[in-house]
């Protein structure tokens, strides 16, 4: 009996201090609705605790900012090595662009004081500022600026964002002039971008690609101090900046992969700023210490149909999705209703997005969904959905399956990693229905739909054609790219989204949310369309 | 003893042969162009094929494995095809908090798991018996990331007292460590305390006993001794899989390790970083193995090392 009673206690023991950390207070609902627009969410306002942590925000010059990436490419245009979206934070903060993009995604003046077009759309004028310099000492001239995209602009990847580009000519110290093989629209958003980031030609030259990648020297307003693998990156502000010293001195950038942690260091102050955050974790935060916002992102997630092969050679069968995907549910689903549902695969925020009611809109619609399958010749067989195991995009196809199945469509999930999902999809023979995985634009503009379904790029050699591809769709994506005119630009762009539409060649569901989370002491913290995409003088403690 | 270990160290040659052998034909046939995943989605198709061409990767499986081995025969070991940076200098930059890591769970698990085996042995049936074993049984069942979620809560945010995250101080291991010990300390537990039951009954301990020896000596001297190989051998293998087990903990406490780099390496497809830490990994496991069997010839002069 004794032993029982010991025992019994031993065991309540345990489970006391095995679930002390699980106790927290309710949880409260999220208190904005999902609009597109930037969103700001704080859990609580107390005023005594918020006088709390201004108080604990007083003298500091230091910002932790934690991301589940590690960043480690800082090269701006390696041409030898992969690059993604990690390092944008590093990289827009070390160097700057001769342009930058607002908040708002307009055009603002950095390196460049100004700018001309040249009526034909093939010339750019740049006018430089006479008082930059590297972090090395070196003063910044025209011949950093011609060097630095002459060679980004004809590297793989920088020649789809610098899209048409010739050369760079240098006028004299200050003036350069970029010469386009023809107009490309949103050229002078390809120069807010990664690929026109600005490097030191000498010091380039002296050391080579490598070793500018270990050691990093741009104008920006953080030099880069030290990369410790897997762990951080650290940067110090740059004295001689010249628009002036930034309030943040020292700005530690940690890698944090799993969410919980990321959510812990948050609340416990490890870290001041989660860039990239997930937002279910978010909506659960329970601390005034710190807010958070959303921005739509510049990446689509697009369902897209195997129009080649199998049932999705059906024009019926392809609508019956079009109109049989609830997405409503797929945003409260996936992003907790944050996201904007997407209609076009054109973001919000791009230029050259034909204004609403210019384009068709297919609504959900169960009813004529079954309307369209029972048109259609499919007979049961299996409906195999392939995305990327782990992402956000598995948890989408797992509701679009419940959705579907309820339809009648007997629809499989195929959740497997990114190289094996490249390989069935791009490469493989065509073994799938669909394909869910978003997809992202460096330019910020509706030229991003011609690296979906132009046939220059889409039907290259030993990549799959899933059928999208069509003369009048390489046309008008054509035309889109090459005019100057923002008006007509929309027009092109609105009859491409209709053919597409039409056609059914996929169904857009929503375009993917940037959040962000930081201390609510810290100023200026503003996520932007373009993920990763924040500058770091431009943030102060209170 | 010289000549067995010779012996040893000559066997893990094919041992490690053998191993990234595997590894690398695995990795090549897994499906997937490493080429086509560097150079990005927009990547013009002439481009990839430089790019397969630079990363040899036209050649066949054999040649580039010949290739690759004779190059770690040269102490070349090369570079990530993502970043550039030298595979042995990332590996060797992330090995202390690995190695610290391991070393502190491990310590962990012996300071904890045979002590109480003992005990649970000696008053075998007892109340501390069944204390013990439950309390084992329940850490191991908790999973690692829970575990240590909960630890986090309550240590660092709710009463501040352990940082929660990274790999600055011993401090910050403190935590990790205890995650990482927790599964494998009901093992060792119910290892240490069978193994001492079993020897418990043979004949030199009754023997001993009849002699009049007392009991503490009986267990310290006689029984703890000999019971004590099986133990060793769990021991060897607990430090073979530290790098598999390390992952969730490493995840879990922001720690800048090899098990997070080698399982990003994996999905990537970044061959060179995979095979560099496989290498180096079976030679560290051959070598483990072997320090186990040294000790069971000095723990149990019965057992014979000769080649």
């Amino acid at each position: 009996m004794k032993k029982k009673a010991l025992l019994a206690g031993v065991l309540s023991a345990m489970a006391v201090i095995s679930l002390a950390g699980c106790g927290s207070k309710p949880a409260s609902a999220p208190t904005t609705a999902a609009d597109g627009q930037t969103t700001t969410q704080a859990a609580s306002e107390t005023q005594s605790q918020t006088a709390e942590t201004t108080s604990a925000a007083a003298g500091r010059d230091s910002v932790t900012v934690a991301c589940a990436a590690e960043p480690d490419c800082f090269f701006p245009f390696h041409s030898t090595l992969g690059t993604n979206m990690d390092e944008v934070p590093i990289l827009h903060n070390v160097y700057e662009t001769p342009i930058k993009l607002g908040p708002d995604n307009s055009h603002e003046p950095l390196l460049a004081e100004s700018w001309e077009i040249s009526e034909d759309g093939r010339s750019y004028t740049l006018h430089l500022r006479d008082d930059v310099y590297f972090h090395n000492g070196d003063k910044m001239t025209a011949e950093d600026v011609a060097f630095t995209l002459n060679s980004a602009g004809h590297t793989s990847a920088g020649s789809a964002q610098l899209a048409n580009y010739d050369n760079t000519e240098v006028l004299d110290d200050k003036t350069v002039v970029i010469h386009l093989t023809d107009p490309y629209g949103p050229f002078l958003n390809a120069l807010c971008g990664r690929f026109a980031l600005i490097v030191n030609k000498s010091l380039y030259e002296e050391i080579g690609e490598d070793a500018y990648n270990d050691a990093p020297v741009g104008t920006g307003p953080y030099k880069f101090m030290s990369r410790i693998s897997g762990d951080r990156v650290t940067l110090e502000a740059y004295d001689k900046y010249w628009a002036g010293e930034p309030a943040i001195k020292n700005v530690t950038f940690m890698v944090m992969s799993d969410t919980n942690t990321q959510m812990i260091s948050l609340e416990n102050g490890d870290i001041d700023v989660l860039i990239n955050a997930n937002i279910g974790s978010l909506s659960k935060l329970q601390t005034d210490k710190v807010k958070w916002e959303t921005k739509d992102a510049s990446s689509i997630d697009n369902l897209a149909i195997n129009c080649s092969k199998g049932v999705g050679t059906d024009i019926n069968f392809r609508r019956a999705l079009q109109c049989g995907i609830n997405k409503e549910e797929l945003n409260i689903g996936v992003y907790e209703g944050y996201a904007t549902l997407g209609d076009i695969q054109i973001c919000p925020s791009f230029s050259g997005r034909p204004d609403p009611g210019t384009y068709k809109v297919v609504e959900y619609d169960f009813e004529k969904a079954k309307e369209y399958l029972a048109a259609s010749n499919y007979n049961g067989e299996e409906f195999k959905l392939v995305t990327v195991a782990g992402t956000k995009d598995e948890s989408g196809a797992q509701i679009i399956q419940g959705q579907l199945i309820e339809l009648g469509i007997n629809c499989t999930v195929s959740a497997v990693d990114a190289a094996s999902y490249n390989a069935m999809t791009e490469n493989g023979d065509g073994d799938y229905g669909a394909k869910l995985r978003f997809s992202g634009v460096s330019v910020l503009d509706a030229d991003g739909l011609y690296y979906q379904y132009n046939s220059n790029f889409v039907l290259q050699p030993g990549k799959y054609d899933a059928g999208v591809c069509s003369d009048e769709l390489d046309d008008l994506l054509q035309k889109g790219r090459v005019e100057v005119d923002p008006e007509k630009r929309k027009e092109f762009y609105a009859q491409a989204c209709d053919l597409i539409t039409d056609n059914a060649y996929g169904v857009c569901l929503y375009y993917e949310v940037n959040a962000c989370a930081y201390n609510s002491s810290l100023n200026g913290v503003t996520p932007r369309a373009l993920t990763g995409l924040y500058f770091f003088n431009d943030w102060s403690w209170q | 003893m010289t000549k067995y270990i010779m012996k040893r160290i000559l066997m893990l040659i094919p041992v490690v042969i053998g191993i990234t052998m595997f590894i690398y034909v695995i990795m090549s046939l897994a499906p997937g162009d490493p080429a086509t995943l560097i150079m990005g989605p927009d990547a013009k198709y002439e481009d990839i094929l430089a790019k397969r061409q630079e990363l040899g990767l036209n050649d066949p499986i054999f040649i580039r494995y010949l290739k690759y081995m004779a190059g770690v025969i040269r102490g070349d070991f090369g570079t990530s095809w993502y970043n550039g940076y030298n595979v042995m200098s990332e590996f060797l930059s992330r090995l202390p908090n690995t190695l610290t890591l391991g070393l502190m769970s491990m310590a962990i698990t012996i300071v904890i798991g045979i002590p109480f085996g003992v005990i649970a042995a000696v008053r075998q049936n007892g109340a501390i018996d069944y204390c013990t074993l439950v309390l084992a049984m329940l850490f191991s069942s908790m999973p690692a990331f829970w575990f240590g979620l909960m630890a986090q809560i309550y240590f660092c945010i709710t009463l501040g007292w352990l940082p929660a995250t990274g790999a600055d101080t011993l401090k910050h291991f403190i935590l990790p460590s205890i995650t990482l010990a927790s599964g494998s300390l009901a093992g060792q537990v119910r290892l240490t305390r069978t193994s001492m039951l079993e020897v418990n009954k043979l004949d030199y301990v009754r023997t001993a006993r009849s002699k009049g020896a007392s009991e503490s000596r009986i267990i310290m001297k006689h029984v703890l001794r000999n019971g004590m190989l099986p133990v060793v051998t769990s021991i060897g293998g607990h430090f073979a899989t530290l790098i598999g087990g390390a992952i969730v903990t490493e995840s879990v406490f922001a720690i800048p390790g090899v098990a997070s780099l080698m399982i990003n390496a994996v999905k990537i497809r970044d061959v060179p970083v995979v095979m560099g830490i496989i290498v180096v990994i079976s030679v560290f496991v051959g070598v483990v193995n072997l320090l186990v069997d040294l000790t069971y010839a000095f723990i149990d002069p019965r057992v014979k090392l000769d080649g």
